[in-house]
């Protein structure tokens, strides 16, 4: 127990520090999955052609790509570019992108290729009387998508988005590969300079089941609160 | 940008190495992922409290953390029990990244593929059991005869998809010195620095993926056909 403990000797403040790092890179991918998702599954129900075949495109090779390939590509990718740029302003660098930004950036762009499924899904339950209605109101495409179906779509995609967070949490984990100290890293520091193997990388999985298990919990309550208006008084 | 074809022909005897080994990993874990699927569906499905626990705690165990520390625990936390595996003879086994990776692979997916038979399983009508033992059906004629036919049917899409995510998955056994597809490209990549391998990579899981997804359309067209 003193092992993970805080005391003098423990590894307890470097599995904290790890645990926020890890819940971090998961929070920073968020956004931009979010956020990118939904406008891939807005291209995939797009008039333009090209449009819906990129979108489409971009959902499939990210669904079919490694998560860990694509944190690799980016990390060492990013570096690259930008040693390029600066040697064309011929300043010699050996600078690298900071891994968690890194990071974080690869699992939104993988977050982004499947939260357009669950968009997609989302925003077929919106009845089409909504967007009608939106419409003859005289509301402009992106206003109604704002005020109008967003609001209802979201609380359709909660669950399946939820069901991601959680696969996102424990994809944090693959970050440890490219340097970035979370908590997977701050553990597998810990087995090398203790040896206790089996009994810190049980901790390690606990540790995890913690967080998906909270998440859980505060995923339930989100549900119940997003569909409030539904619940019969008994 | 121009493509470099030579980087992939240079090293193409070596890709295929790793392509082969990432094949053996998905075969032979998906294999015995299976195996360990059936006792956990009949826990998870009992009416004793006992094995429900049980099976329970193994998948909110399995399906809760990462496949990465899952790996770790199994291949280093495994070298803490070496005179106990030397004993039981297992030793040589655990000792070994491939198998390491394999056990791990199986032990996870079992818990992802038991949830989604179960699930399978429970979405078929209670009438499908009554009539099976109105028919005067046994308990285990009427899963072979009636039951699984039906939830087979039901599972095999997100069976197809657990497929593919253990093909994505098996790309971390590099952590343990193996190194199958993915860990291949790392090592051509700290050779020349040259990122088109990475584009290069994706190219090829995409195709690994898409025959993945072809073949499981085209084994869902013949248990659909009726």
């Amino acid at each position: 127990m003193e092992l993970v403990g805080f005391s003098a000797g423990g590894w307890g403040w470097s599995f904290l520090s790890g645990l926020v790092v890890t819940v971090e890179v998961a929070i920073l991918a968020l956004p931009l999955g979010l956020f990118f998702g939904l406008l891939i599954a807005l291209g995939r129900q797009s008039k333009s052609r090209l449009l819906r075949i990129a979108s489409i495109g971009y959902a499939n090779a990210f669904q079919a790509i490694p998560e860990l390939l694509t944190i690799f590509a980016i990390y060492h990718g990013c570096s690259h570019l930008i040693q390029l740029l600066m040697s064309g302003l011929d300043i010699q660098t050996s600078w690298t992108v900071p891994g968690v930004a890194a990071g974080s950036f690869a699992l939104s762009l993988v977050f982004a290729a499947y939260s357009s499924e669950i968009w997609l899904g989302a925003l077929a339950g919106i009845g089409r009387g909504q967007y009608e209605a939106a419409m003859s109101l005289g509301l402009s495409g992106i206003v109604s998508l704002r005020i109008v179906v967003l609001p209802q779509a979201f609380r359709l995609a909660l669950p399946g988005l939820g069901n991601l967070w959680i696969i996102l949490l424990k994809d944090t984990a693959l970050v440890s590969l490219i340097s970035v100290s979370e908590f997977m890293r701050e553990v597998n520091l810990a087995v090398a300079a203790t040896h206790r193997y089996f009994v810190l990388y049980l901790f390690a999985c606990l540790g995890y089941i913690v967080l998906t298990k909270i998440s859980e919990f505060v995923l339930e309550r989100l549900n119940l609160r997003a569909s409030r208006h539904l619940v019969r008084a008994a | 940008m121009i493509m470099d074809t030579s980087l992939v022909v240079d090293n193409a005897g070596r890709l295929y190495e790793g392509f082969k080994l990432t094949l053996a990993l998905v075969g032979l874990s998906a294999a015995c992922a299976a195996i360990v699927t059936v006792p956990l569906v009949l826990g998870l499905r009992s009416n004793a409290w006992a094995p429900r626990a049980v099976s329970g705690a193994y998948v909110t165990f399995f399906r809760g953390s990462p496949l990465l520390a899952q790996l770790f625990l199994i291949y280093y936390g495994s070298g803490q029990f070496r005179p106990l595996l030397e004993y039981l003879g297992v030793w040589w086994l655990f000792r070994d990244a491939f198998f390491c990776s394999v056990l791990a692979f199986a032990l996870n997916s079992a818990a992802y593929t038991a949830v989604l038979v179960k699930g399978a399983i429970d979405a078929l009508p209670e009438g499908q059991w009554e009539a099976a033992a109105a028919l005067g059906l046994g308990w285990f004629a009427t899963l072979r005869k009636v039951i699984l036919p039906q939830a087979i049917r039901v599972a095999l899409p997100g069976y197809g998809n657990e497929i593919v995510l253990l093909t994505k998955a098996s790309s971390i056994t590099m952590a343990v010195t193996l190194y199958e597809l993915l860990g291949v490209i790392k090592v051509i990549y700290s050779r020349t620095f040259d990122i088109t391998i990475y584009i290069w990579a994706a190219a090829i899981y995409i195709v690994i993926v898409s025959a993945i997804r072809l073949g499981f359309a085209l084994l869902e067209r013949s248990f659909f056909r009726w």
